[in-house]
């Protein structure tokens, strides 16, 4: 357990504010769609017949006119890279590449990737929610010690990336399944209640998330139970208890935090009378950081 | 129309409009370049350049601020450039939760494009996974969007009162609910946008409540506000948001707001993401 200073606006503290200056930004077809690194840049430009570089920019040629033919092109470059270990992580899933949710993806890229080059990438949470007397308890995991990111911090039971061809709701399922064992009649009740968004410097690069959260009631008598070994064990938490992990620690996973925070201020548990409520609230839905063209 | 127009209506100020209105290098609101050209006629008062409208400093002080901003408001009001005086206080803050540096008539909030904070609850009745939802018809003499659909409860907040006393007061007065149900009112989120509505600025925080109500609760409105209320499906709470502007403009937001949390819009609709995080303007 992490000390420092105590309250929620500590969880925005973790990462420090993106300089964007420092980044050029990612052009796919005149749509501007990520952040690239001057070092990763430098990779790319050895690309030539894929990357052009200009001032500000890294385009991808536009002669690569389809997703098939941009996905292709990419995936090249992105082999070639993984030779020489400058892609960690590798999934072996496809994520689409786009401005925004409801938009066609402009190519599909390898999900290990997408940090390099700052894309937006999307996933789904659940809270899974125990009654208790007239307040609610909330499942609470913690991730398994092998995982790539995050090992061994406070995760939440389901959550996932989102690859692209799976639709929220059938992922959701899948998750439910896989990792808290959550069987598909129970997990469909699961009900949708906004999103979070975020912005953050990583190792790589730089992380965009937009995850839409969910939360579903489970029996008393549930107990979750992983099956694809990515978590260490479950906890069935007080509201108080999760309340004072965030004010008092860096203990959750930052996207998770960010979810248990909405998940607090949805059940009124932090409210107008936290000299913090009006900075805790837009801090959980940062404005997607693209140039419209 | 779609909902997500509702979002656009109300997130619509061009910001290049205005000027920063500063108390001690502090902002606190957003006033029209003509109308700060006006101010300008009042150098005891204001110091206004290309930049920025500023509070003399030698007006410190809470009562000596606002006698000297009554002043001027009062003058603007009387020469026409703005109308409907309530007669009611605000406060103007750098921050909520600050002490407030000066009190101004509501109706020139907008005008000074002070940033102004209201409670908005959602009174709904739950049967099972269906849920109902109070609206009110807002009577037809209102300055501001007369007959248009509201909420059960809302209210701006006035010099003086905290959220919570707010919230109670404007539940008495609006829908007659007793202090003792108003307590189970549960803080959800808040709402912030920049609208230019009627010419000014309605640079607004909506702090937003629900009240699950309980079945045979019939609301009755006390200050003549509310012409009438109807308790009303999920369904066609969308159906009117869709079709138009029947509800009051920022009504709408706390709506839309109220069906993202409560699963009536999907992850995969059609512009879930944007409607989710248009709800917040800084």
């Amino acid at each position: 357990m992490q000390t420092g200073p105590a309250g929620f606006m500590r969880q925005f503290r973790r990462y420090p504010a993106v300089e964007f200056g420092r980044y050029r930004r990612f052009v796919v077809a005149d749509h501007h769609v990520g952040w690239v690194t001057p070092d990763f840049a430098r990779e790319l430009a050895t690309f030539p017949e894929v990357f052009r570089l200009d001032d500000q920019s890294v385009l991808l040629h536009d002669h690569f006119d389809s997703v098939e033919a941009r996905s292709r092109a990419v995936a090249d470059v992105l082999a070639s890279l993984r030779g020489r270990n400058l892609v960690p992580g590798w999934r072996d899933e496809l994520y689409p590449v786009n401005r925004r949710f409801d938009e066609a993806p402009l190519l599909l890229m390898e999900r290990a990737a997408t940090p390099l080059f700052g894309l937006l990438s999307y996933g789904v949470n659940v809270n899974g929610l125990v009654r208790d007397g007239a307040d609610w308890k909330v499942w609470v995991a913690r991730r398994s010690a092998t995982k790539h990111v995050d090992p061994g911090m406070l995760d939440i039971i389901v959550g996932g990336g989102l690859p692209y061809g799976i639709s929220v709701h059938d992922n959701l399922l899948k998750e439910c399944a896989e990792e808290a064992g959550i069987p598909p009649e129970v997990a469909r009740h699961a009900s949708p209640v906004g999103l979070v968004t975020m912005v953050i410097p990583a190792a790589e690069g730089l992380r965009i998330g937009l995850q839409f959260n969910f939360d579903l009631e489970l029996p008393a008598d549930f107990t979750p139970r992983n099956t694809d070994g990515e978590v260490a064990e479950f906890q069935l938490w007080s509201l108080d208890e999760l309340e004072r992990s965030l004010r008092e620690t860096d203990d959750f996973m930052f996207d998770v935090a960010l979810v248990n925070l909405d998940l607090l201020i949805r059940l009124g548990r932090i409210g107008p009378d936290d000299a913090d409520y009006l900075d805790i609230i837009p801090n959980l839905r940062p404005a997607i950081p693209f140039v419209r063209s | 129309m779609s909902l997500i127009d509702h979002i656009h209506r109300c997130q619509n100020a061009d910001m290049g409009k205005f000027l920063p209105w500063q108390i001690d290098a502090q902002r606190v609101g957003w006033i029209r370049r003509d109308v700060a050209e006006r101010l300008a006629g009042y150098p005891t008062v204001f110091s206004v350049d290309d930049e920025s409208v500023r509070l003399k400093a030698h007006l410190a002080g809470f009562n000596h601020r606002s006698a000297a901003v009554g002043d001027v408001t009062r003058d603007l009001y009387e020469s026409g450039i703005f109308t409907g005086w309530r007669g009611e206080w605000f406060p103007v803050l750098p921050r909520f939760g600050d002490a407030p540096l000066l009190r101004l008539e509501r109706s020139a909030v907008p005008v000074f494009g002070v940033h102004g904070f209201g409670v908005h609850m959602n009174g709904y009745v739950r049967d099972g996974e269906r849920i109902r939802l109070w609206v009110g018809k807002r009577a037809e003499n209102r300055p501001i969007e007369p007959g248009k659909l509201d909420h059960l409860v809302a209210g701006g907040i006035p010099l003086g009162l905290d959220v919570g006393e707010c919230l109670i007061k404007e539940g008495e007065e609006e829908a007659s609910i007793p202090a003792a149900l108003m307590a189970r009112a549960r803080p959800v989120g808040a709402i912030r946008y920049r609208m230019e509505h009627q010419g000014w600025l309605r640079n607004d925080t909506m702090f937003v409540y629900d009240l699950e109500l309980p079945a045979d609760f019939t609301p009755r409105n006390n200050d003549g506000e509310i012409a009438s209320f109807r308790l009303m499906e999920l369904g066609e709470v969308r159906d009117i948001l869709v079709r138009g502007q029947d509800f009051k403009f920022n009504v709408a937001l706390v709506l839309i707001d109220f069906l993202i949390r409560h699963g009536a819009i999907a992850p995969d609709e059609p512009d879930y993401s944007d409607l989710a995080l248009g709800l917040w303007r800084a």
